[in-house]
């Protein structure tokens, strides 16, 4: 990395972060302060990912879970709050379908871009992109319901993918001549591992989805 | 040039040697361990309960804690003492840093477990903190990082670490762990039923703040 630009990027997140807060200090509402302290959270991110070297790479994975898990329970807690307030013990229901048009035409570009970057990257990384796709294709096109035949398919397709990753680790120690091959087997199966994970997570997504927020049955 | 740790805590007792994180005991750090472990088995007696008057009655009620309430509040209560304990003895910055996040949110779940309108505010008061104390929490852990190379606390007794790290450092642990007793104390936590769960957090806030003034000292000194 150059002179100075862990300097420079550190001053930028600054000043991010300071935007941030003060925004934060003239909002009357609680979501609005909710969303402007995770835009403020981001920062510490920033400053981490600036250092650039193989440790920060190793640290940002805890910290991105940390504000993921900050996030969930605040949020959990924010709708806690609402619902006391409002005196209501379920959250309200949109009652009809949301069509945005949207949400008709994008899937197929945005998730074949992403399955096609995905495949190139392969590993967790690649997984975590495919499923991203997959998972928003499935969000916005998916129908009904999945059968349970299907389910178990793409369950025991996840277990198959987890045995090459273990076969794959095994041959890096116990086999390092054939290392090549190590490395194809572990990073296919956590590819299609973490794939399947996050379709089966897509179909339970649109399932709570039209139960609990649109209504429907 | 002195050792910062053995001049702040005494000899190192013990050392456990695994990889870069040394979690390691000193008089101090041992003392710190210890209580934190007995208050978490404290967490595991009944809760007491809450003895209210009836005005105008010469007669009173007891307020319990439903059961659903009591788990939850005992899984967390029995996390922040196991992340309190581990913070204390480990011997890696980022590690500490992680484990002041839980204790964060451990509180957060104590003080949020209880449904009453006023505690809930509090805890969502506490939690837009915690948010916010997170940026230069772990803004001050890369910072460490960029400026000396090293997270490890074995390391930093050897630099001395000037700038604005370990000011940032403060500032985080103050808006994370340090304010936790003020917001169980708005929420009126200590007239609501399930009180070994509330010492804890006070417990885990005294012994991080301990910590933290040893670890402030240990990066800049040496």
């Amino acid at each position: 990395m150059a002179d100075g630009t862990f300097e420079i990027i550190v001053s930028f997140s600054a000043v991010f972060g300071a935007i941030a807060i003060a925004g934060f200090l003239f909002q009357e509402e609680d979501i609005h302060k909710f969303i402007l302290a995770q835009g403020g959270a981001l920062t510490g991110i920033v400053i981490l990912a600036a250092v650039g070297t193989d440790l920060a790479e190793a640290l940002i994975l805890p910290t991105v879970v940390v504000m993921i898990a900050e996030t969930l329970a605040f949020s959990e807690i924010l709708t806690e709050k609402e619902k006391l307030n409002a005196g209501i013990t379920d959250s309200p229901k949109i009652g009809r379908r949301v069509k945005l048009n949207i949400m008709e035409t994008s899937p197929i570009l945005v998730s074949g871009g992403l399955v096609i970057y995905g495949a190139l990257l392969t590993g967790f990384q690649g997984g975590a992109v495919i499923g991203a796709g997959s998972l928003y294709y499935l969000i916005n096109k998916e129908r009904g319901d999945v059968s349970g035949g299907l389910w178990d398919t793409i369950h025991s397709l996840a277990g198959i993918g987890l045995g090459g990753w273990l076969i794959g680790f095994a041959i890096l120690f116990l086999f390092p001549r054939f290392w090549l091959l190590g490395l194809f087997l572990s990073s296919a199966g956590i590819l299609i591992k973490v794939i399947s994970h996050m379709q089966l997570l897509g179909v339970e997504l649109k399932r709570a989805l039209r139960e609990k927020i649109i209504g429907e049955k | 040039m002195s050792n910062p740790i053995t001049e702040l805590g005494g000899e190192i007792i013990s050392y456990l040697r695994w990889g870069e994180i040394n979690p390691y005991f000193t008089q101090v750090t041992l003392a710190l361990f210890v209580i934190a472990v007995i208050f978490t088995f404290f967490t595991l007696v009944k809760p007491e309960k809450q003895v209210q008057p009836i005005f105008g009655a010469d007669q009173n009620f007891k307020r319990g804690i439903t059961d659903k309430n009591l788990r939850i509040r005992r899984y967390m209560a029995v996390v922040c003492g196991i992340a309190t304990a581990w913070g204390v003895i480990t011997g890696d910055f980022y590690n500490y840093i992680l484990s002041i996040s839980l204790i964060g949110i451990t509180n957060i779940g104590i003080v949020a477990a209880s449904k009453g309108r006023h505690v809930l505010n509090a805890a969502f008061q506490y939690g837009l903190m915690i948010m916010l104390s997170s940026i230069p929490l772990f803004g001050s852990a890369g910072i460490l990082l960029g400026s000396t190379g090293t997270l490890s606390i074995h390391e930093l007794t050897y630099i001395s670490v000037r700038g604005i790290a370990p000011m940032l450092f403060l500032i985080g642990v103050a808006g994370e762990i340090g304010i936790a007793p003020v917001y169980a104390t708005k929420a009126e936590l200590f007239r609501s039923p399930g009180a070994p769960y509330i010492i804890m957090i006070h417990v885990s806030s005294l012994l991080i703040l301990v910590r933290t003034v040893e670890i402030a000292l240990i990066l800049t000194g040496g």
